[in-house]
């Protein structure tokens, strides 16, 4: 079983976090159970931190990778 | 008139007398100083040429002095203002040299801050546009841009 936090910029339905739970079970080869975390900063869509590694799927975080992108 | 002569006789021979005082106490010893005031003036003379040769001499060889002076004074001139261009122009090239430098190197600089300042410019400008992006996104999210958001994503996640 591994554990992760999904940061969401909305309540996720139980659809969705099934869905994205499915998603990273694959993903990893294992049981995945994710803790869900509202953080409206994210502006919209979810990340994901499992496994060491964080999963960035938020327009916040493309608005991040495009001011890396630019400013360096 | 009769001619007595025991007179003439007397007469010639008082004249012979008188020659020979006068030969022997006047005029040899007036010829004797005259000769000796003559050899002094030759010997005056002689001495005198000496020292005008001499001094002729000593002309000629301070003329040829001062001639060797002059040109030695000229050549050392010449050297000097030669040594002065040379210099001169030395200074001069230098001069030009440092200023090229310092005109290259202040191209350098202004090229740096113009640089710099265009990548504030550019650093400033990103940051604005991604700021009001941000907020504008903030206002006018919806829940449907979440949802589509979130599929994009868990269509892509193994590939991140």
């Amino acid at each position: 079983m591994t554990r992760g936090i999904l940061t969401s910029a909305f309540e996720p339905s139980p659809e969705t976090l099934d869905a994205i739970t499915r998603r990273f079970t694959k993903l990893l080869s294992d049981d995945v159970l994710l803790d869900v975390v509202i953080d409206a900063r994210l502006i919209a869509g979810v990340t994901v931190d499992i496994a060491g590694r964080l999963y960035d799927g938020s327009f916040k975080g493309q608005l991040e990778q495009l001011r890396a992108n630019w400013i360096g | 008139m009769q001619i007595q002569l025991w007179s003439i006789i007397a007469h010639v021979i008082n004249a012979l007398i008188l020659y020979l005082a006068f030969r022997l106490w006047l005029y040899k010893p007036v010829k004797k100083v005259l000769d000796e005031r003559r050899r002094k003036i030759v010997d005056e003379r002689n001495e005198i040429e000496a020292m005008n040769e001499e001094a002729r001499n000593m002309k000629m060889h301070y003329d040829q002095v001062l001639a060797r002076a002059h040109e030695d004074a000229a050549r050392i001139t010449t050297e000097a203002n030669e040594r002065s261009k040379q210099k001169a122009a030395e200074v001069i090239e230098d001069a030009k040299r440092k200023g090229q430098e310092l005109i290259a190197q202040a191209q350098r600089m202004a090229d740096l801050q113009l640089e710099e300042a265009r990548q504030n410019a550019r650093r400033e400008s990103a940051q604005l546009v991604i700021d009001l992006t941000e907020k504008m996104l903030a206002r006018h999210v919806t829940l449907g841009d979440h949802e589509n958001l979130v599929k994009q994503f868990m269509d892509g996640v193994d590939g991140k």
